[in-house]
C-alpha cells in the first residue's frame, strides 16, 4: 500500500512517516522490510490459513485429536507459525458448549490462523460485553445460543491464543477438504458464528 | 504436553497441489532425520523464535529451515561457522519467548503450586504496573483445568523487575460467581492466570475432579 | 462524525471493511514498525503490549464513563504505544518527532 504524496497527510499518517524516518536514520528499520510485513497481513496470513485447520480437523479424526491436544505443533505442521501463534490452544464446539475468544485486556488474537482482528474484536464494546453478555452480544451476531448450551468465553489474558473449532454442518458429508475449507467462516472460529449448511446449489452460505 | 511422538504422519492427499506436496515431502524427511536433536516441544519452540521478519518474509520450506537450524545450532550438531562456509545464513533466534526452556534447575524452581482440580481465587490487587490479571475476575473463586507451563511474570518483566517464572494456568468461573445470580447457570470464563495471581481459597485445600471422594467427608467448601 | 460507540453501530459500519486488517496506509505502517522492532531486538513484544494496554486501558475508562473521542481507532492507541515505548527506552523522544513533522510537513507543503 503506498502512500498518497499528493496531499498532506493527516495529524497520524505524519506521526507514522515522522516516525518511520526517524528509525530509518537510525538504522533501526527499513522501508522494505515493513512493506514485507504488510504484505504479509495484507495478502498472506489470514483465516483462510484456519478454515484449512478446521476443514481438516472435520475430515480427519486423528488430525482433530491431535489438534485438540496440541493445537501449536499441528498448525505449524501445515506451515502456520510465527509471531502469536507460539501457544495455540484450539477449543472444539459441541452440542453443549458453544466457545467463544476475546482478549478483554488489548486484542490478542491468533495471527498465523486468523490473520488480524477485525475493528469489532478489538473495541470496547466486544471485550467489555463478551465476558460480562455473551448471549446478548452473539444476538447482536445474529446468533441465538440455546440456553441448555453452555457458552464458555476464553479470555486471551496470557500467552495462549484460542482457535474455534465449530461444528461441522449438515448437508457436508460429501465435501471434500478444500470445498470444506470455503465454508469456514472467520467469525465462526472466533465463535461470534457458526457455519451454516452449504445453499443447495454448493455454494458457502 | 501434548504427549506426541513425533511429528505425526505425512498427510497424503489426491489434489494437493505438487509443490506443496513435493517439499512437504522433503521437510518432514529432513525432520525425521533431525529427530534426535530435538522433540516436538523444541522444534515448535524453535520456530517461534524464528525472527518475524525473516519469518514473514520466508516460504514454508524455508521456515522448517530455519527451526531446524535454530535447533541444530543450539544442541552443537553444527556450528554456524559450518553452515557459513556453505553460504547458509542461518537465523539468529529472536528474544526468547517467554516460554522457558526446561532446564532442570529452573524446573524445580518453579515448582507448580496447584494442579487440575484445585479451587483457587484470585487475587483482589490492584498494582500499579503492569498485570495481566483482568479486574473483573478479581476476588472471584474458580477452579484449576490446565497447567500451560512456566512463564515469565509480566508483572515483573515488563518493568526490568526480571523474569520470576511461575506456572500459568487456565482457571474456569462461572458466570454467576462473576456477574451474580442472574447470570446465566451454564456459562463460563477460562482465564489464563500467573500462579502469583492466584490463591488457594482455603490453605491446602483441594476438589479433585475424578477423584473418589474421602470417606465421610464432603466437597463442598 | 460521530464515534461509534455500540458493537451494532461497528457491525453495521459499511465503511469499515472486515477482510482488510488496516483502514489506512499509516496503520500499517505504524504495524508494521512494531513488529519490525521486536523483530530486531529493540524491544520485546511484551514490552510493546504493556504500553498498548495501558493506552486502550485509558480509553476504556473513557468509554465507560459515556465519553468517546471521536476519530479514536484502535490504532491510534496502539501508536500512542508505540511513542510511549520509544521514548521510554529512549529512541525517539518528543521534540525530534515534532522537528520532523515540521520537516516532512513543510516538504509535502512545497512540492
Amino acid at each position: 500500500m503506498s502512500e498518497n504524496h499528493s496531499s498532506v497527510p493527516t495529524g497520524a499518517a505524519l506521526r507514522v512517516k515522522a516516525l518511520e524516518a526517524l528509525l530509518e536514520e537510525k538504522g533501526l528499520v527499513d522501508p522494505a522490510a515493513l512493506d514485507q510485513i504488510i504484505d504479509a497481513y495484507e495478502n498472506k496470513v489470514g483465516p483462510h490459513n484456519g478454515a484449512r485447520v478446521v476443514a481438516r480437523a472435520w475430515s480427519d479424526a486423528t488430525f482433530r485429536k491431535r489438534l485438540l491436544a496440541d493445537a501449536t505443533t499441528v498448525v505449524a505442521e501445515m506451515g502456520y507459525g510465527g509471531p502469536e501463534g507460539g501457544h495455540l490452544v484450539a477449543v472444539e464446539n459441541t452440542p453443549r458448549v458453544h466457545n467463544l475468544v476475546v482478549c478483554t485486556l488489548c486484542s490478542c488474537y491468533p495471527w498465523p490462523v486468523l490473520g488480524l482482528p477485525p475493528a469489532w474484536y478489538k473495541s470496547f464494546a466486544y471485550r467489555s460485553r463478551a465476558v460480562r453478555d455473551p448471549r446478548g452480544l452473539l444476538k447482536e451476531f445474529g446468533l441465538k445460543i440455546p440456553e441448555q448450551v453452555e457458552i464458555r468465553v476464553w479470555d486471551s489474558s496470557a500467552e495462549q491464543r484460542y482457535l474455534v473449532i465449530p461444528r461441522r454442518p449438515l448437508g457436508t458429508a460429501r465435501m471434500n477438504e478444500d470445498e470444506l475449507a470455503e465454508i469456514v467462516t472467520r467469525d465462526s472460529m472466533i465463535g461470534t458464528a457458526i457455519v451454516k449448511p452449504p445453499s443447495r446449489k454448493g455454494a458457502p452460505a | 504436553m501434548g504427549g506426541m511422538d513425533g511429528f505425526g504422519a505425512v498427510v497424503h492427499e489426491d489434489n494437493e497441489p505438487t509443490f506443496h506436496f513435493d517439499w512437504e515431502a522433503r521437510i518432514f524427511a529432513l525432520l525425521l532425520a533431525c529427530r534426535p536433536y530435538g522433540n516436538t516441544d523444541e522444534l515448535r519452540h524453535a520456530i517461534e523464535r524464528i525472527p518475524a521478519q525473516r519469518y514473514l518474509t520466508s516460504s514454508y520450506y524455508e521456515r522448517w529451515l530455519d527451526a531446524m537450524q535454530i535447533l541444530l545450532v543450539e544442541k552443537g550438531a553444527i556450528l554456524r561457522d559450518e553452515l557459513a562456509s556453505r553460504d547458509i545464513d542461518p537465523p539468529t533466534p529472536s528474544q526468547p519467548s517467554n516460554r522457558l526452556q526446561k532446564r532442570p534447575a529452573e524446573a524445580s524452581r518453579a515448582r507448580a503450586r496447584f494442579r487440575r482440580g484445585d479451587r483457587v481465587i484470585a487475587r483482589n490487587i490492584n498494582p500499579a504496573g503492569h498485570t495481566r490479571l483482568p479486574r473483573y475476575i478479581r476476588g472471584k473463586r474458580g477452579v484449576i483445568l490446565r497447567d500451560w507451563g512456566t512463564y515469565a511474570l509480566p508483572d515483573s518483566n515488563a518493568h526490568g523487575g526480571g523474569e520470576r517464572p511461575q506456572h500459568v494456568y487456565s482457571v474456569a468461573f462461572k458466570a454467576r460467581e462473576v456477574w451474580g445470580a442472574n447470570a446465566p447457570s451454564r456459562d463460563t470464563i477460562h482465564i489464563d492466570l500467573w500462579e502469583d495471581y492466584l490463591e488457594a481459597t482455603r490453605p491446602g485445600a483441594k476438589a479433585a475432579v475424578n477423584r473418589k471422594p474421602a470417606t465421610g467427608r464432603g466437597k463442598k467448601q | 462524525m460521530s464515534a461509534i460507540t455500540s458493537l451494532s453501530e461497528l457491525l453495521a459500519d459499511t465503511a469499515v471493511d472486515v477482510t482488510q486488517p488496516f483502514n489506512a496506509p499509516w496503520e500499517a505502517r505504524a504495524f508494521a514498525i512494531a513488529l519490525r522492532l521486536t523483530a530486531r531486538g529493540v524491544c520485546t513484544w511484551d514490552e510493546f503490549r504493556h504500553h498498548l494496554m495501558n493506552e486502550v486501558g485509558k480509553a476504556d475508562k473513557a468509554h465507560a464513563h459515556g465519553w468517546v473521542e471521536p476519530g479514536e481507532g484502535y490504532y491510534t492507541h496502539f501508536l500512542r504505544a508505540l511513542e510511549n515505548l520509544l521514548r521510554e527506552k529512549g529512541i525517539v523522544d518528543g521534540p525530534a518527532l515534532r522537528a520532523k513533522m515540521h520537516e516532512i510537513n513543510d516538504h509535502d507543503h512545497e512540492t
